[in-house]
């Protein structure tokens, strides 16, 4: 049976890993290479790795993102600030399996076709960000300073049409606080899309992942988890394995 | 004994984890879009991630079509991985219809999601074997997992040593061998531990006579 995954988001920062909370205040948590062995090494499922500075930088840091990638054999996706499929195609050539892009989708959809042509839609994965403004769901990208009136769902449907074969649904309000994913969100996107739903934002505690795939995640993401509260990788799968969620046991 | 394996580069490849997994194996290795060179190596490895259509544009293109079914039919062990396994076979359905190598008989097919099936087939899944087992599988655990991540799959109509998957409700091909012509749906170059041990089955084992 096809296993549950569970998905380090590391987001870069020069040569560090940092953590956000509510998408700000990025705080360092330890060297990229020494973040992405340890994760490897612990058998992490997959990981994302973003570059959050490379929109405002102008550029993707290509030379980390590929030592990075030379330390793992798993699967990877990779992304920040991606415009075009030149810019995806200099990703794929580092190693990822997977770009994620964000902020582009809104300006340009047609990006998300003209990778999945290439490269098949399994390789276009969406990041969904999503804000509660005035007690309603709202997209939001470059990090959270552009809102989008659009409805989510209706985004969400048609990011699959333009070839998203992945979506990593994010709660940003969630974002860091370790107080358990949006789980109606993910029902609510779940059950408009047929691409896989990663859920991120919010992961406090072994049980918020196992409440998460109850709710139709097909993976689940997390960071502060990793971080700040010692459980790793290891402890989370042997907890979902005991209440009867297929994860990949080493 | 040590093999010079090409790893074909048809501008569709996953070319650098593939070579990164390699790598940790042997240095025996050589990356190419050379008929000749790829003609002249003792294995091939055929990675690739992307649409059908354009990899076999591709492989006819750099004259790499007319090479890999002359040395499949000689004998030369070939690995296709992903892609490099859909492109064995006689025809596939993405994008329209793409005659294949034509090395394994079957077709290339898309799954149908269902509510509970998402489509991409994205993430680890446990592997048991057909009736008969490939020989890059032999010593490999019977439910072991590997990472996919595939929205087609191979229907495979002949009767060989196979792996199956089951998705969608259904028994996948996602590994095969016909003597020296093998495929992987799957990518042993990011599973970790068990995909590296298949590549040393791969590229350390004598070559089967055909």
């Amino acid at each position: 049976m096809l296993k549950k995954r569970i998905i380090p988001i590391l987001l870069l920062k020069g040569n560090s890993v940092v953590k956000t909370v509510n998408f700000d205040d990025p705080r360092m948590v330890g060297d990229a290479i020494t973040n992405v062995k340890v994760f490897s090494t612990r058998k992490a499922d997959e990981m994302v790795i973003v570059d959050i500075e490379a929109t405002q930088r102008g550029s993707i840091n290509l030379a980390l993102l590929k030592r990075l990638s030379a330390q793992c054999i798993m699967p990877l996706t990779l992304g920040g600030g991606i415009k075009t499929l030149a810019d995806a195609d200099e990703l794929f050539k580092v190693g990822a399996d997977k770009v994620v892009i964000n902020s582009e989708f809104y300006q340009r959809p047609e990006l998300f076709t003209e990778i999945s042509e290439k490269y098949g839609r399994q390789a276009v994965v969406f990041s969904l960000d999503v804000m509660t403004v005035n007690g309603k769901y709202q997209c939001v990208s470059r990090g959270k300073t552009e809102i989008h009136k659009q409805d989510i769902v209706e985004v969400a449907k048609r990011a699959q049409a333009y070839g998203c074969g992945e979506i990593i649904l994010n709660a940003v309000d969630l974002d860091g606080g370790m107080s358990g994913y949006d789980l109606d969100l993910c029902e609510l996107i779940t059950n408009a899309v047929n691409v896989p739903v990663v859920l991120a934002g919010g992961c406090g505690s072994k049980q918020d992942c196992v409440k998460a795939v109850q709710h139709q995640a097909s993976a689940i993401a997390a960071g502060s988890i990793f971080y700040w509260v010692g459980e790793s990788i290891l402890t989370i799968k042997e907890y979902m394995h005991e209440q009867g969620i297929e994860v990949r046991l080493l | 004994m040590s093999h010079t394996i090409a790893i074909v580069d048809y501008g569709c490849g996953n070319l650098f984890s593939v070579e990164n997994a390699v790598k940790k194996l042997t240095r025996s290795y050589f990356l190419s879009s050379n008929p000749d060179q790829v003609a002249e190596a003792d294995k091939i490895i055929v990675p690739g991630v992307g649409s059908f259509k354009v990899a076999m544009d591709n492989l006819i293109n750099l004259g790499l079509k007319q090479v890999l079914i002359e040395q499949g039919k000689q004998g030369k062990p070939i690995l296709g991985i992903c892609l490099g396994m859909q492109l064995l076979l006689s025809k596939s359905y993405e994008h329209g219809e793409t005659e294949g190598l034509d090395l394994i008989k079957g077709e290339v097919v898309p799954f149908t999601p269902t509510k509970h099936c998402p489509v991409p087939h994205i993430g680890w899944n446990d592997i048991r074997s057909g009736e008969q087992v490939p020989n890059y599988f032999s010593n490999i655990k019977e439910g072991t997992s590997f990472y996919f991540v595939h929205s087609f799959y191979c229907d495979v109509k002949e009767t060989l040593p196979t792996l199956l998957v089951n998705y969608c409700d259904q028994d996948v091909i996602i590994g095969v061998q016909k003597n020296n012509i093998n495929g992987v749906q799957f990518h042993p170059e990011k599973s970790q531990d068990a995909g590296i041990q298949l590549l040393k089955n791969f590229l350390f084992e004598e070559s089967l006579p055909c």
